[in-house]
């Protein structure tokens, strides 16, 4: 089990083997593979339909849907939690909110589609979708 | 001393002028108890891994905004169990960290994403193993578990969250995945290199 060939014998050789190439071209090429899948629709938008992006915000049973330009407050309750969503000049955040860790205030502000802001003890994920078709397609 | 050199015989090379002799020779207890040995050894790697993992759940990733993603720093203490215990060892140890560390830490948030990060990245490592063990050092099977490690916790993130807009992240996991696989690697092939003798004799005794 313990091969010859997993420790160098005498002094340390250089470590790097004909497959480690391999692996490493195997996943950059994985990396700009799904990088060119998700990046290159939005790229080709222009900046009218951008900011005709809908902010969702999909709690534990229900969904809210709501257009990024408008600016607006949403208060969300959900698995006994409140969060106060704020959309604001194409950006969305999450001001307040009582769950125990507050990950998803320290996740900032979300402008861009496909970005996400989620609360585990919550149950509430917020997405920004565009317009255009997007990898949204795996999963309901 | 008794001198043993079957598996791990090094011909001294012609390039070299003197090269180490590498003697392997039995620990005094390998006699009385053969078992204790590799259980021994075995619970100490579970405890290394149990603190790679907490050490894991106080670095917040915040590349990734979702809560319980985790950069793969156990995969150190699994891969090097691999190449000296073997695999069913190293299953064994992969699962039981990912169960005390959600018992003990208080982590069940992330739980079913370190579950799923861990099996990833256990088929990847027994898959190149098996396959590919003479062609592929310690740190491309680092870089490919971590790399699985990764996948498999936004593939757990996004059945669990029930969206597909998490694989937004899914480059930059992989980028990072491919960092931290690479420090790991070269830890794991300097550890390696230092391992006792007497530690790779009881775990090829206990095999045959």
């Amino acid at each position: 089990m313990f091969r010859h060939t997993d420790t160098q014998q005498g002094n340390l050789h250089f470590p790097l083997r004909r497959g480690d190439i391999v692996v490493y071209l195997c996943i950059l090429l994985l990396c700009l593979l799904s990088a060119a899948i998700m990046y290159v629709p939005r790229s080709t938008r222009s900046d009218k339909a951008e900011m005709a992006d809908t902010v969702k915000i999909h709690c534990a049973d229900t969904e809210y849907m709501y257009a990024l330009s408008e600016n607006r407050i949403a208060q969300v309750t959900s698995a006994g939690y409140t969060l106060s969503i704020f959309i604001q000049d194409g950006a969305v955040w999450v001001d307040d909110a009582d769950c125990p860790d507050h990950i998803c205030i320290a996740s900032g502000k979300i402008s861009r589609s496909g970005s996400v802001i989620v609360c585990l003890p919550a149950g509430v994920i917020i997405t920004i979708e565009g317009k255009e078709a997007e990898v949204d397609a795996i999963l309901g | 001393m008794p001198f043993l050199d079957k598996n791990n015989a090094s011909a001294p090379s012609p390039c070299k002028a003197a090269s180490r002799q590498i003697t392997t020779q039995e620990h005094p207890a390998q006699r009385t108890h053969p078992k204790a040995n590799t259980l021994a050894y075995t619970g100490l790697l579970l405890c290394l891994a149990l603190i790679f993992s907490y050490l894991e759940t106080q670095i917040p990733l915040l590349v990734v905004p979702i809560p319980g993603i985790k950069l793969g720093f156990a995969n150190l203490v699994i891969t090097f169990c691999a190449y000296i215990c073997g695999l069913k060892t190293a299953f064994f140890i992969s699962v039981t960290r990912v169960l005390l560390t959600a018992l003990l830490f208080g982590g069940w948030s992330g739980f079913w994403f370190s579950l799923c990060g861990a099996l990833c990245a256990f088929c990847v490592l027994a898959l190149m193993l098996r396959f590919v063990r003479d062609a592929v050092s310690p740190i491309g099977v680092s870089v490919a578990c971590a790399a699985a490690h990764n996948a498999g916790q936004l593939c757990a993130a996004s059945l669990l969250l029930k969206s597909g807009a998490v694989f937004t992240y899914f480059p930059w996991l992989l980028l990072a995945g491919m960092g931290i696989g690479t420090v790991t690697g070269t830890l794991v092939t300097l550890l390696l290199h230092f391992v006792p003798s007497s530690v790779k004799l009881a775990f090829q005794k206990g095999t045959q």
